[in-house]
């Protein structure tokens, strides 16, 4: 016993001699990629840096819903990393911060390439600072992202319909999956569902789709000069229809019961295993993991494809959420930060970094786009992707308008209140009761 | 201590209990720096950010609080009673003296000593509804198509119940063997002679000498079950819909999810009232077995 | 016999359906870590082509999610072990104080630890990870060792209490007589005769260490820093897990305090007992 405690004893001596050195020059936290190519090419850029400036960076990759919870966490005890990017910062947190003066201004970063980027995506990120009352580049626009439809085209055939055969109206397209597809693809033999469509509260596909419907059935949530209209009878009336529309595929079994707990990866998962016909996803996370896995799948089997038209029969624009590297006030090594992004932001670097994510974003740059890699029209998906966004209005997302409309996404409100209607049985006036109180509640905070 | 006072020989010169005292110091200056530096900081630094009231009122006007605060009772009222009633019918059972009763302790141990994460998640994996194993065997050999187990919030936080009994009636089935073990064969013997059947020797017999440690038990589950953090996050995330959270769960939703740490520590506080008062108890109780 | 046939019925049945409800979730985690990758989705009973590529993927690392597999399993030893020393050498003079020695504080403290041993760790996980910001220990290894000594320190203090005091004083005192100090008296007296608590409750705080989720997740970041459970946490949220290897891995992981707590089996139920819930 008496050599145990000696044992133990010498345990706690050594082991506090081996703490490990915390200092770096610069910490990157960043959302862990789909591939391995993702995070290899930002190791790449790090790595350039480091032997340009003889510094030493350390990177850290999480997903991206851990990573939102380690930044707010470390915000909030004054330690966050230097420089980080998620998915989540454009739509739910960003404007807030910026509000409450926590981001670094990136003017310095980006003015002197401001003709680099589309004029949209630096819009984006300027956001307005409530202690100096200005608005600044508080952010580094880094990639941009819509909503796309991928579908099984070869589920669709065993199922005994060709691709002519898709309506391109709004209505007509889900009756379509649900109705004619999902009973004929199960009579084939496929134990499939028609819609890939979300209504969980831990994922934000449900919040862009739910944007998609209201935009389709003209709703505005925010009126771009940032007054709450959820209020307005004549939008009451619009937001209504749009999320009866949404939920019918549920109620009518259209849709994977496990929908309602599906995380951002859930139904990526759910749709490649061939359970669902239709995804909806806001990135080409999909085809790139199928392409990784299978390239015959990727070419001939699944397809990618815009909007149908909206039920008026205008065709439905692309709603681009921008997303965001940010730096905050209180981080150690603010201007290493700065100096690291002007590195990964060359051409040379932030080019071969896209597409080593196998083209799962767009570009911010539009001279990046000005390759066959996005434009080869023999690429089901890229292509498709590139047409989206080129060749339809681009239009952004509400949280453009109003800064409150971040707290609406942090909550996940929309989540919730579709919840409501499709696990409580709740009347969809009663849902979005719920949803306009606590939405103006949020506004008036 | 007050009977080992008296039988301890006064052999000490005045210097003597001031050397204990030194050495009492020394020992305990660990415990106290650890106490003073991880607990009473934290504590004192709660209770700060717990003093803005703008995190009260964003709970207070949250319908989920509401929801949280009734799933928590009914957890501790479902999850505790039936965990501790169970364990104390079952340590009858592992507390006979075959040899293949004690294999099966040793089995049954299993989920006690193996880590949360791996088998939390092998759990949430076979309740998926599309793909996960009870279903497909539901389908393949009834041709039933099964619940969708983590959907229904009912079924979902029925689900919550179960892996924490799952996962912590085997502690307590060991604890209440170890009781059952001390009790003296004799008075079995005594109460069969007497023609005694098998329910009266539990109403007589074990009953009385194991209700101080069924109910001491019963008070710790209470106030760990109300820490209990992974059986919901690991299994339901508190899904769907936000709907199966305890309070466990919640504080660290605000706090690290929509990064409002002062609802978070408001969802805490909120819960002292309930807590407070069974930590008193059981301190009284605790203190009181020590003096006897 | 008739009714010895009938009791023995019945207690195979009550052995069928405990058993069945024990070991289900773990024969879900065997079944899916033998199952090959691209079968993830098949949700057989027994996998239709059983392999043992899932275990050989974790232990080679031979998968971009493992790429730090042996680092982690090198951090949640080293994490158990740093634990286990930290609890036992604060919990066994902490226990001494209280439960031998002649001083009048003694009872506070003991019941500021019974206090801490009461406070669910999941409510103080906020504040904790401040604090530990300001001791800049976050992502550290040593912020989870602290974090989990805290908690287990009370406990550790309180069984050792319990059981020093089924140990006769009568040797403290004889010492005493012979001119022992009582730093002697703690090393040639009091640890010989607590080893078998000791050792339950070093296996106690190991165990917990290595399985610790919440604390672990919120203050350690980086992949080579991590423990296994918060590696395992992070794939299990990501789009696109290589499940059955996850699983493979989450059993490699289940096996070590398998084995330690079978060892030491003898000494947990009577050690952890005496102290935790004795009436």
């Amino acid at each position: 016993m008496r050599r145990l405690a000696t044992l133990a004893l010498a345990a706690i001596v050594l082991g506090s001699l081996s703490v490990p050195a915390l200092s770096q020059d610069l910490t990157i936290w960043w959302v862990k990629g789909t591939n391995i190519e993702e995070d290899e090419a930002l190791k790449a850029a790090v790595g350039t840096w480091e032997s340009e400036t003889g510094k030493k960076a350390e990177v850290s990759f999480f997903a991206n819903n851990d990573v939102t919870t380690k930044v707010l966490a470390s915000l909030k005890a004054g330690s966050p990393p230097d420089l980080t990017f998620s998915f989540d910062y454009d739509l739910a947190f960003s404007p807030t911060w910026a509000y409450d003066g926590d981001l670094v201004d990136m003017s310095d970063v980006l003015m002197p390439i401001r003709d680099e980027f589309q004029k949209s995506a630096l819009d984006s990120v300027y956001l307005l600072n409530g202690t100096t009352g200005k608005r600044s580049h508080y952010a580094v626009p880094w990639v941009q992202m819509t909503p796309h439809i991928h579908y099984w085209k070869s589920i669709l055939e065993d199922a005994g319909f060709t691709e002519s055969d898709i309506p391109d109206q709004w209505v007509e397209f889900f009756h379509f999956w649900c109705d004619d597809v999902q009973p004929a693809a199960r009579e084939a033999g496929h134990r499939v569902f028609g819609l890939g469509q979300g209504y969980s509260t831990v994922s934000n596909d449900p919040f862009f789709n739910i944007h998609i419907w209201l935009n389709a059935y003209g709703a505005q949530v925010v009126a771009p000069d940032g007054t709450l209209r959820i209020n307005e009878p004549e939008q009451k009336e619009r937001i209504v229809r749009a999320m009866e529309e949404y939920v019918r595929p549920m109620k009518n079994k259209c849709v994977p019961p496990d929908a309602a707990n599906w995380t951002g990866g859930d139904d990526n998962v759910s749709f490649i295993n061939r359970k669902h016909l239709v995804e909806m996803n806001p990135t080409l996370s999909v085809p790139a993991a199928i392409k990784k896995a299978d390239p015959n799948v990727y070419l001939n089997e699944i397809r990618t494809r815009p909007w149908p038209k909206a039920p008026d029969g205008s065709s439905t624009p692309a709603m681009v959420s921008v997303k965001q590297v940010v730096s905050f006030t209180s981080s150690a090594n603010i201007e290493n930060a700065k100096s690291f992004l002007r590195v990964l932001l060359r051409p040379e670097n932030i080019g071969p970094m896209l597409k080593g994510t196998l083209g799962r974003w767009m570009p911010v740059m539009p001279a990046l786009l000005d390759d066959p890699f996005y434009t080869d029209p023999a690429d089901p998906h890229i292509y498709a992707m590139y047409r989206q966004f080129t060749e339809t209005e681009n239009i952004p997302f509400p949280h453009a308008y109003s800064r409150h409309y971040a707290k609406v996404m942090a909550e996940r409100i929309w989540g919730k209140m579709l919840g409501r209607i499709v696990l409580d049985g709740w009347t969809t006036e009663r849902a979005y009761d719920e949803l306009a109180e606590r939405m103006t509640e949020l506004f008036a905070e | 201590m007050a009977h080992v006072t008296s039988s301890r020989p006064d052999v000490y010169t005045p210097s003597g209990p001031s050397l204990e005292v030194t050495w009492g110091l020394i020992f305990l200056i660990p415990y106290i720096v650890v106490f003073a530096l991880f607990v009473i900081y934290p504590i004192g630094y709660g209770v700060y950010l717990g003093a803005d009231p703008a995190g009260y009122r964003h709970v207070f006007n949250d319908p989920i609080y509401y929801r949280t605060a009734v799933n928590t009772v009914v957890f501790l009222l479902l999850a505790v009673n039936l965990k501790m009633v169970l364990a104390l019918a079952l340590s009858g059972f592992f507390a006979m003296p075959h040899w293949w009763v004690r294999v099966l302790g040793v089995l049954f141990l299993l989920p006690w000593v193996i880590p949360h994460v791996p088998s939390i998640m092998s759990i949430r994996w076979m309740l998926n509804s599309e793909w996960g194993m009870i279903n497909n065997i539901l389908w393949d050999m009834f041709g039933v198509i099964g619940p969708a187990w983590l959907v229904d919030v009912k079924l979902a936080f029925g689900g919550v119940i179960a892996v924490h009994i799952w996962k912590y009636l085997p502690f307590w089935t060991m604890i209440f063997v170890t009781g059952r073990m001390a009790i003296a064969p004799a008075y079995y013997e005594a109460a069969a002679i007497d023609g005694a059947g098998g329910f009266a020797m539990f109403r007589y017999i074990t009953w009385p000498m194991l209700r101080n440690l069924f109910i001491t038990s019963m008070l710790l589950s209470i106030i760990w079950s109300l820490g209990d953090f992974n059986s919901v996050y690991l299994l339901t995330g508190g899904g769907p819909i936000d709907r199966t959270n305890t309070f466990a769960t919640l504080g660290i939703r605000y706090s690290f999810q929509q990064g409002n740490f002062e609802a978070g520590v408001a969802t805490v506080i909120t819960a002292l009232p309930f807590l407070v008062p069974l930590v008193v108890i059981l301190i009284k109780r605790l203190n009181a077995r020590v003096d006897h | 016999m008739g009714h010895k046939a009938i009791q023995y019925a019945q207690f195979a049945l009550i052995a069928i359906v405990v058993m069945t409800w024990t070991l289900t979730p773990i024969y879900h985690l065997l079944v899916v870590s033998l199952t090959p990758v691209q079968d993830s989705f098949a949700g057989k009973l027994w996998p239709d082509r059983p392999t043992l590529d899932n275990y050989v993927t974790v232990l080679t690392q031979g998968d971009y999610y493992l790429t730090n597999f042996w680092r982690q399993m090198a951090n949640s030893i080293f994490a158990a072990i740093m634990t286990c020393a930290l609890v036992l050498f604060i919990a066994v003079l902490a226990s001494y104080v209280i439960g031998r020695m002649r001083v009048r504080f003694g009872g506070v403290v003991s019941n500021l630890a019974l206090l801490t041993y009461l406070i669910p760790a999941a409510f103080l996980a906020i504040p904790f990870y401040q604090v530990m910001g300001v001791y800049q220990l976050l992502d550290s290894i040593w912020a989870m060792i602290l974090a989990v000594t805290t908690f287990t320190a009370p406990y550790a203090i309180w069984v050792l209490r319990q059981y020093g005091d089924s140990v006769p004083r009568e040797l403290d005192e004889a010492a005493k007589i012979d001119g022992a100090t009582p730093l002697q008296i703690l090393y040639m007296v009091y640890i010989p005769l607590i080893t078998p608590a000791m050792i339950a409750i070093g296996s106690f705080a190991l165990l917990h260490a290595w399985n610790e989720y919440l604390y672990a997740f919120l203050l350690l970041n980086d992949e080579t820093r991590m423990t296994v459970p918060i590696a395992l946490g992070y794939y299990a949220s990501d789009d696109d897990s290589p499940w059955p290897v996850v699983m493979a891995m989450g059993l490699i992981y289940s096996l070590p305090p398998a084995l330690l707590y079978y060892s030491v089996r003898k000494y947990m139920a009577s050690g952890l007992t005496s102290g935790g819930v004795k009436s």
